[in-house]
């Protein structure tokens, strides 16, 4: 048997919750009937632990117009992101367009590289048909003889 | 755009459409006054308040109806909790670093405030006399968060521990397990106050 010099505070939670044993809550229960000190703590803590009183605390009001700024916050940011093509990522965007940019480039090149190709065999062909042009033409054997006869006397 | 809207469960398992603003109409008291009770600052609260329906609007259309609304939203409130706390104790620890021996000694702050370590308690702090829950709410803020959001949610949200396991995401058990301890470790907190708490 418990007495008086054994305070049975540290049992306190155990009783309120009910986890102390048969033999052990008898004690503890008939200590109280004796001690006032312990009498008074168990009570006192028995209001506080067992019963709450939240309506005590602060209560905070919520914002009337966070909802409103919420989904302003968000519409804003969906607009920022909506800056895409297509609604694409902006990712994925900068990178078509890098890669279009790099096409654009080398299909630039390729095109300035034919052209050039073009021009030259034009020359070609125009310096070919001259010189068949030239051969077909009646005066030219005359032409050749009296080259082939001025060379000659030079040399004499 | 945004789609506004999401369905959830109700209590008859009937799936039941809520626009965003139906919602913070319902819960944003609740889930402001629970971040409140958590983190014991006002500015604080709106600010977490702020990023939690923030987190709820975006996810809205995501919603897998596999919760009802309540226990969703009180996922994301508590989830988000969480979260600043750890990183608030985490700077903390930075904090102290900074500080000399004598000043951290003579601190009447928390050192340890997280998970499995035990609240910093003070003897000789003095709460000004004021209503006997206000007392208990302050001394509440120095546990370990790990058993503060349960207590505080069984105590000031009046959730029973099903719905507090279901909404930090752990087990009944370890819902029972953590309150048992958070009151024992409440007990030792207030013993100096006992003269303030007797009605």
């Amino acid at each position: 048997m418990m007495s008086n010099r054994y305070h049975v505070k540290k049992y306190f939670i155990d009783w309120l919750e009910g986890q102390l044993d048969d033999d052990r809550e008898k004690e503890v229960n008939q200590h109280l009937k004796q001690c006032e000190s312990c009498h008074s703590y168990f009570q006192t803590m028995q209001n506080v632990i067992a019963e709450p009183n939240p309506e005590q605390l602060p209560n905070l009001k919520k914002d009337p117009y966070l909802a409103v700024r919420i989904k302003q916050k968000a519409m804003n940011r969906n607009a920022k992101e909506s800056v895409s093509i297509f609604g694409l990522s902006k990712a994925l965007t900068g990178s078509l367009v890098m890669l279009g940019l790099i096409i654009g480039f080398f299909m630039g090149q390729l095109l300035v590289y034919q052209t050039q190709t073009s021009q030259e065999v034009a020359e070609q062909t125009s310096v070919t048909e001259l010189y068949y042009k030239g051969m077909v033409q009646p005066n030219f054997g005359s032409n050749f003889e009296q080259v082939l006869t001025e060379m000659e006397g030079d040399q004499q | 755009m945004q789609q506004i809207f999401g369905s959830f469960m109700t209590e008859s398992t009937q799936q039941k459409t809520f626009t965003f603003d139906e919602l913070y109409e319902e819960y944003g008291d609740r889930i402001l006054n629970m971040v409140y009770r958590m983190t014991g600052g006002e500015d604080v609260a709106r600010d977490l308040t702020q990023d939690i329906f923030m987190k709820v609007y975006e996810n809205l259309e995501d919603f897998n109806h596999q919760s009802g609304a309540y226990t969703w939203i009180y996922r994301i409130a508590v989830n988000h909790t969480l979260n600043y706390l750890k990183k608030k104790n985490r700077y903390s620890w930075l904090d102290l670093l900074e500080r000399s021996v004598s000043e951290v000694m003579h601190s009447e702050t928390p050192i340890f405030e997280f998970w499995g370590n035990d609240g910093f308690e003070s003897p000789d702090e003095k709460i000004e006399k004021e209503e006997r829950e206000v007392l208990v709410w302050k001394l509440i803020q120095k546990l370990p968060v790990k058993y503060r959001m349960p207590l505080v949610l069984q105590r000031y949200d009046e959730m029973g521990n099903k719905e507090i396991a279901n909404v930090m995401d752990i087990s009944i058990s370890a819902v029972e397990s953590r309150i048992f301890r958070a009151k024992k470790k409440l007990l030792a907190i207030m013993k100096p106050h006992l003269e303030d708490l007797r009605d």
